[in-house]
């Protein structure tokens, strides 16, 4: 309960830091987003809009007392409600993230083990080799090269987009996705796992003559599933916020999406909105990880 | 002296011999990377190992002018980010109960939001120039480094050397610089050399969307601005994006290995 009373005020804290990064820009913020071109009408019915007549403060307060009502205010370039055209966006992105956390974590804990029970050999070592090759490739070249590969050269896949439920556009992204936390999960299981299968405990186990799968799936994984969720609640924290650079790539119709869509069009408060939306979610994988935690190892 | 492992000076020497060849070309020009030639897109042949882009300039040696941008870049935000995070996270742990609660809830704040949306939303806003890049990127990577300073160095002000200065009257500011800091500094190096790599990703992934400094034809790119520019012809020409993707790879790859080794070293010293 302590834990959620100071996660509120943290995000307060956040929103009040998003929510002044953007007036505190030299120059008229009404006109930026307006554009060049636009008349002096325009200009002051996004001020009005905006409350950017109003001091810092007073907007401050308007803008958490509509938050609190899930109302994050219109977007300027489509005229439409914040919170639904996030809402729209969101089942894409869930479906996305949830595809490819589900895919890393099974990929991550299987290799993981695998490289702990090989210890110092050649498959501990390609599998830790292959997973900092992982970690190092940024999220658009290991996009573009799937694309390539599987859409160009071998044309199996389609390159983007999204069509109802159809599978095999949602392959590529999903997979895109999950690369770099397949490798987390990879050195996070393995280290993990290094250091269980030391312990005293699994000495004892061993002696009593179970066998070694069932030593390591049962016995010992029980004791790193903490660290091992840590990664995958995290990760899937930030991917339910949009994964920007998939879904540009692939034109996956998520909040990712919209959110560089309005970096384009200078939508600001659709902007903000999104960026508050994604660190609400953040925070509560942060609560939802300290619960399991206390949960688990109780 | 410690024994230097080989795969650590592999990693420096790839560092400083690619900064060497880009500095050379770059001043140099040889390969022109600047020149236009008559034909763009050209495939891969002999004057040209990698093909030339949409304005017949050689890729290979675009993107080996690109390397010195990309790493000053990465390393410049990160001691931005470092600087910030050291300042923010040293007051945080010695400071008395109100104050460290203050600094520590700003840095629970930044914490939460997100990093490379933080940098997309301050490159928007503070419109298209080199600072602007440095500053999003720091403003979205000191707050890690804050947690870490100030949770390490409020274990090694408890440590008994420290108290036993402190005893013997010691001024506060010798007692960071020159007791607390030189056990701490050490503990920070894989941070700082991870950052790095994540700093160079984060600004090739905001050239990559559009959102990094200007893009006249004429200044020198980074990686992420020329894997923009190849994604745009990727299946007229894919020879386009492999130099600067595989560099670029290599580069992050490299500093994340420093860090892992680094990080290795400090465990054993425990």
């Amino acid at each position: 309960m302590k834990r959620i009373i100071y996660a509120i005020a943290v995000l307060l804290g956040a929103v009040f830091f998003i929510h002044s990064l953007v007036y505190l820009v030299p120059g008229d913020p009404a006109q930026m987003m307006a554009g060049e071109y636009a008349s002096a009408s325009d200009i002051s019915h996004i001020r009005t809009e905006l409350d950017l007549d109003r001091s810092f403060l007073a907007r401050y307060a308007i803008y958490v007392s509509r938050l609190a009502r899930m109302d994050m205010g219109t977007s300027i370039s489509s005229g439409q409600p914040v919170s639904k055209l996030i809402m729209d966006c969101f089942p894409a992105t869930l479906l996305l993230a949830s595809l490819s956390m589900l895919i890393a974590s099974l990929s991550g804990i299987i290799f993981g083990v695998m490289a702990a029970l090989s210890r110092g050999r050649f498959l501990d070592r390609s599998i830790l080799a292959f997973s900092s090759l992982l970690i190092s490739t940024p999220a658009f070249v290991t996009c573009i090269l799937l694309s390539f590969v599987f859409s160009y050269l071998l044309g199996i896949l389609p390159p983007s987009g999204k069509q109802g439920l159809d599978p095999r556009y949602i392959i590529m992204p999903a997979f895109a996705l999950s690369s770099r936390s397949i490798a987390l999960i990879i050195r996070v299981t393995r280290n993990e796992m290094l250091s269980i299968l030391n312990a005293q405990y699994i000495t004892a186990v061993r002696a009593f003559g179970f066998r070694e799968r069932t030593v390591v799936w049962k016995f010992a994984f029980k004791n790193i599933h903490v660290p091992v969720a840590a990664v995958i609640i995290l990760d899937l924290g930030s991917y339910l916020g949009g994964a920007v650079v998939t879904e540009m790539v692939y034109s996956w119709p998520g909040i990712g999406r919209l959110l560089m869509s309005a970096i384009q069009k200078r939508d600001i408060p659709l902007m903000q909105g999104i960026i508050i939306f994604n660190t609400v979610i953040f925070v509560c994988a942060g609560i939802f990880l300290d619960f399991l935690q206390s949960r688990l190892s109780a | 002296m410690k024994k230097w492992r080989a795969d650590l000076v592999v990693c420096i020497c790839f560092i400083f011999l690619l900064l060497a060849v880009s500095v050379f070309f770059t001043v140099t020009s040889v390969l022109s990377p600047g020149a236009f030639g008559m034909e763009g897109l050209q495939s891969p042949r002999k004057d040209h190992l990698f093909g030339t882009d949409f304005l017949g300039r050689d890729i290979l040696g675009r993107t080996l002018s690109a390397a010195w941008l990309s790493v000053l870049i990465g390393v410049l935000s990160r001691s931005i980010s470092v600087a910030v995070g050291l300042a923010v996270g040293i007051p945080a742990a010695l400071l008395p109960g109100k104050y460290e609660r203050v600094l520590n809830s700003i840095i629970e704040i930044f914490m939460a939001i997100p990093a490379l949306l933080l940098a997309m939303a301050l490159s928007v806003v503070m419109g298209e120039r080199y600072i602007t890049i440095f500053i999003a990127i720091a403003a979205g990577t000191w707050a890690p480094v804050a947690r870490f300073t100030s949770v390490q160095v409020r274990q090694i002000a408890r440590l008994d050397y420290v108290i036993a200065s402190r005893a013997l009257g010691a001024g506060r500011f010798r007692i960071i610089f020159r007791h607390i800091m030189p056990a701490f500094l050490p503990t920070l190096i894989p941070t700082v050399t991870s950052g790095i790599a994540a700093a160079i990703m984060i600004e090739s992934t905001l050239s990559f969307l559009g959102l990094g400094g200007g893009m006249s034809v004429n200044q020198v790119p980074t990686w992420g601005k020329l894997i923009n520019e190849g994604s745009k012809f990727i299946f007229d020409a894919p020879w386009l994006i492999l130099p600067p993707a595989i560099f670029l790879t290599l580069t992050v790859l490299v500093f994340n290995r420093i860090g892992d080794v680094a990080a290795d070293r400090s465990i054993r010293q425990d």
